[in-house]
C-alpha cells in the first residue's frame, strides 16, 4: 500500500485541489525572512514549479530570522568579517584562537588594523599580523580539532611606557576592529544557491529554479512567464510599487508581505489588478530604513501569505483583502479592500469625471 | 461629529488604543483629521485613510459616525 505524502492535505483541499498545487508554478522574489518561510511552505505542500529570485549572500544578521539557513551556511570570509570581527569575540590569549582568527581572514579584502580605535591596539595588531605573516604558510582547513598554530611568540601589549607614534587613547575591547572592505563577489556563495539546495532536499518532485537576480522591471516579464501567481518576499516598498504596476499590466495575481517590528502585514491583489496595491497604500512609498524585527513577524507573515497562495492554488480564488496580525500584542485586523475609481494604476475612473468626495 | 479611528500598520499612535472615537467640526475632511491626531504634513503623506476598504484623500469629507482606519504599509521582510 502506497503512502500518500499528501494525505492530510488532500483533506483540507480536496484531490482535485492538491492536484491543481502540484500542477501550478509560482514565483518567489526574495529568499530572506519572508521567502524562506514562503518558499519551504509551498515546496512542501506539493508546488509543481517553484522559481525564486535574490542576489544577495547570507550574513551572520539574516540567522535569526532566515529560517533556510543555519551557521554552516555563512562562508569562512564572511565568519571570519562578521563572527570574528568584534574584539570580545577572539578571546586572543589562546594562540589557537588567534591562529583561527587570522588564518581565516581574508587578507586581501580585510584589513584588522584601520578599525581599532587605540593607537596602542592597532600596533599590537600590527605586530600579530607581521607573525601571522611568517605563518603562511600553515592552513587549517576545519578537518581537524587541533587547531594549535605552530609555535609562535605573541608580543605582550604594549605599556604606557612605549613609544608611540599617535597620541595614544584608551585602550578599549568594545570596539570593531575589523574594517570590511568590499569582498570578492565571486568567492561568496549566494543565497539562492544553498536555498534551491535545501529546498529540492524537502520535496524532489517539486521543480525548484533558483536565479541569483534582483527582480526589476526589464527581467519581470521573462522570470514571471508561465508562473500562475506572485509572492512578494521583499523588503522594499518602492519595488513593491513597481512589482504592483507590472502585474496589473500583465494581469498576475500576487500576494504582498511586510513586516516591522512584531507586526505582520499580508495583502493578496489577484489578476483582475482591481483593486491594485496602489489602491489600499498609494503611489508613494518612500524606502525605509531596515526595522527592528521580532523573528516570529516574518514566519508569521510568510504562513499567512502561504497560506492565502496555497488556497488561492487550490481554489482558483483569491480575495483582494489586507490582514495585519502583531503577536505582540495580540491584535488582528482584516479589512476587505476595493478598487479606487481614481487610483491612477488601474484606475476605471475616465478622464472628466471628477474625483470620489 | 464623531468619527472612530482604527489604526493598522507600523503608524505612530497618539494612543494607546488599536481605536478611539473621536470629535471632529461637522464637515471635516481627512487633512483636519491628521492634524486633530497631531500628525505633521509629512508624515500625513504616508498614511492611508480607509473608509470600508476605499482609500480617501486628503481632501476627503468624513462621516458623522463612520470607522476609518489608518494605515501605514509594512516594509521590511
Amino acid at each position: 500500500m502506497s503512502i500518500d505524502r499528501y494525505a492530510r492535505q488532500r483533506r483540507l483541499f480536496g484531490d482535485e485541489g492538491q492536484s491543481r498545487i502540484m500542477r501550478s508554478s509560482v514565483l518567489v522574489i526574495g529568499a530572506g525572512a519572508l521567502g524562506s518561510t514562503v518558499s519551504s511552505l509551498l515546496v512542501r505542500a506539493g508546488v509543481g514549479r517553484l522559481r525564486i529570485c535574490d542576489d544577495d549572500v547570507i550574513s551572520l544578521h539574516n540567522l535569526p530570522r532566515q529560517l533556510l539557513y543555519d551557521e554552516d551556511d555563512l562562508s569562512d570570509e564572511i565568519k571570519a568579517s562578521e563572527w570574528f570581527s568584534d574584539w570580545r569575540n577572539i578571546g586572543i590569549e589562546e594562540e589557537g584562537d588567534i591562529g583561527i582568527f587570522f588564518n581565516r581572514l581574508d587578507w586581501e579584502n580585510d584589513c584588522p588594523v584601520h578599525g581599532a580605535q587605540s593607537c596602542k591596539l592597532r600596533r599590537y595588531i600590527r605586530k600579530l599580523t607581521e607573525i601571522i605573516d611568517e605563518h603562511k604558510e600553515w592552513t587549517w582547513d576545519g578537518s581537524s580539532s587541533d587547531t594549535t598554530l605552530p609555535a609562535m611568540q605573541i608580543p605582550p601589549e604594549p605599556d604606557e611606557s612605549d613609544e608611540l607614534d599617535e597620541q595614544p587613547d584608551e585602550l578599549t575591547y568594545s570596539y570593531h576592529w575589523v574594517e570590511r572592505k568590499p569582498m570578492n563577489n565571486v568567492s561568496r556563495i549566494k543565497k539562492i544557491q544553498i536555498a534551491a539546495d535545501k529546498l529540492r532536499r524537502m520535496n524532489r518532485d517539486c521543480y525548484v529554479e533558483p536565479y541569483a537576480v534582483k527582480v526589476s522591471e526589464q527581467n519581470f516579464s521573462s522570470l514571471a512567464h508561465g508562473m500562475d501567481l506572485i509572492i512578494d518576499c521583499t523588503d522594499d516598498l518602492p519595488f513593491r510599487q513597481t512589482l504592483n504596476r507590472l502585474c496589473v499590466l500583465s494581469g498576475k495575481p500576487w500576494i504582498y508581505g511586510g513586516v516591522n517590528g512584531s507586526l505582520a502585514m499580508v495583502a493578496a491583489f489577484s489578476g483582475s489588478g482591481k483593486p491594485c496595491f496602489s489602491c489600499a497604500f498609494g503611489e508613494e512609498a518612500s524606502k525605509q530604513e531596515p526595522p527592528q524585527v521580532l523573528n516570529a513577524a516574518p514566519a508569521l507573515c510568510a504562513s499567512y501569505q502561504s497560506a492565502i497562495a496555497l488556497k488561492a492554488l487550490a481554489f482558483q480564488k483569491l480575495e483582494s483583502v489586507l490582514w495585519t496580525c502583531d503577536p505582540w500584542s495580540g491584535i488582528t485586523s482584516t479589512v476587505k479592500l476595493r478598487p479606487d475609481p481614481d487610483c491612477p494604476i488601474c484606475g476605471i475612473r475616465k478622464e472628466g469625471e471628477g474625483v470620489s468626495p | 461629529m464623531k468619527v472612530t479611528v482604527e489604526f493598522m500598520g507600523p503608524i505612530r499612535r497618539p494612543w494607546p488604543e488599536q481605536s478611539k472615537e473621536i470629535e471632529l467640526p461637522d464637515g471635516s475632511k481627512v487633512s483636519a483629521l491628521f492634524s486633530e491626531l497631531g500628525f505633521t504634513e509629512v508624515e500625513s503623506r504616508s498614511i492611508n485613510v480607509l473608509r470600508d476598504g476605499l482609500r480617501l484623500r486628503p481632501f476627503s469629507h468624513l462621516i458623522d459616525g463612520e470607522r476609518i482606519v489608518l494605515m501605514v504599509p509594512a516594509g521590511g521582510g
